[in-house]
């Protein structure tokens, strides 16, 4: 489960949250609600593979 | 990059301001407009000479990132554009708009099915001061980008998760100088 707050941002909404020592700024105004607890954890495990992959 | 000429004696036309300004090329426009009055931070009204348009640019900061490929093009993975000390180099690669950061990564990756645009700073900055980054057509707005800062490599990052514009920096092979522009 993630945390998150949101903010407004030029008409976009973006879910605010830390995880892994990472602060996150996600877009979610496209993202059903009922979806954005996995949208978020994929984001963060898609960042963390990247992150070994490339650094 | 401006399409405004940046030396005088070269004409320059009304619709080249209206358009740098982010008007429509071919309607009614005047130098009062204050779109066009904030290429050079004018105020509505103000006197301004015709030589302080030379130059003109609505852009934050423009950058020439020479792109490489690592990998190879096509295969299931592989990176183009600039990363430092890894492949490409970029010109200058201070970011005007965040007081003088670093450019320490721009490039796309593309792994098996996904392909990601990645902008990064050295540094802890905040998610703002530019709107649209744009290179060889492709414009990737700020607000659709995942924004993170990585504490450990201490970078912060834009990242676009399959945006428009498959091979955003334009070749397959060798390298490839892209004009790199932030509004």
């Amino acid at each position: 489960m993630i945390t998150y707050t949101t903010k407004e941002d030029t008409g976009a909404t973006l879910a605010v949250f830390s995880s892994n020592d990472i602060n996150f700024e996600v877009p979610i105004t496209n993202v059903e609600e009922n979806n954005i607890q996995d949208y978020l954890q994929n984001v963060v495990d898609e960042t963390l593979l990247h992150i070994e992959r490339v650094g | 990059m401006s399409d405004i000429p940046a030396s005088s004696g070269v004409p320059i036309t009304m619709n080249q301001l209206h358009t740098e300004a982010g008007g429509t090329s071919g309607t009614t426009c005047s130098l009062n407009d204050e779109d066009i009055r904030d290429l050079i931070g004018k105020a509505s009204g103000a006197t301004m000479s015709m030589s302080e348009w030379y130059g003109a640019s609505a852009a934050l900061d423009t950058q020439t990132v020479t792109s490489a490929i690592s990998g190879t093009y096509g295969s299931s993975t592989y990176l183009q554009g600039y990363r430092s000390g890894v492949h490409g180099s970029i010109s200058d690669g201070t970011c005007d708009f965040k007081v003088g950061a670093t450019i320490v990564n721009l490039y796309s990756s593309h792994y098996y099915t996904t392909d990601r645009v990645f902008f990064e700073l050295t540094g802890n900055y905040t998610n703002g001061g530019f709107t649209t980054m744009s290179f060889n057509g492709n414009d990737y707005a700020r607000t659709d980008a995942t924004f993170s800062y990585q504490s450990g490599p201490n970078k912060t990052q834009w990242q676009w998760t399959d945006p428009t514009g498959g091979n955003p920096f334009g070749h397959t092979s060798g390298t490839n100088a892209v004009t790199v522009t932030w509004t």
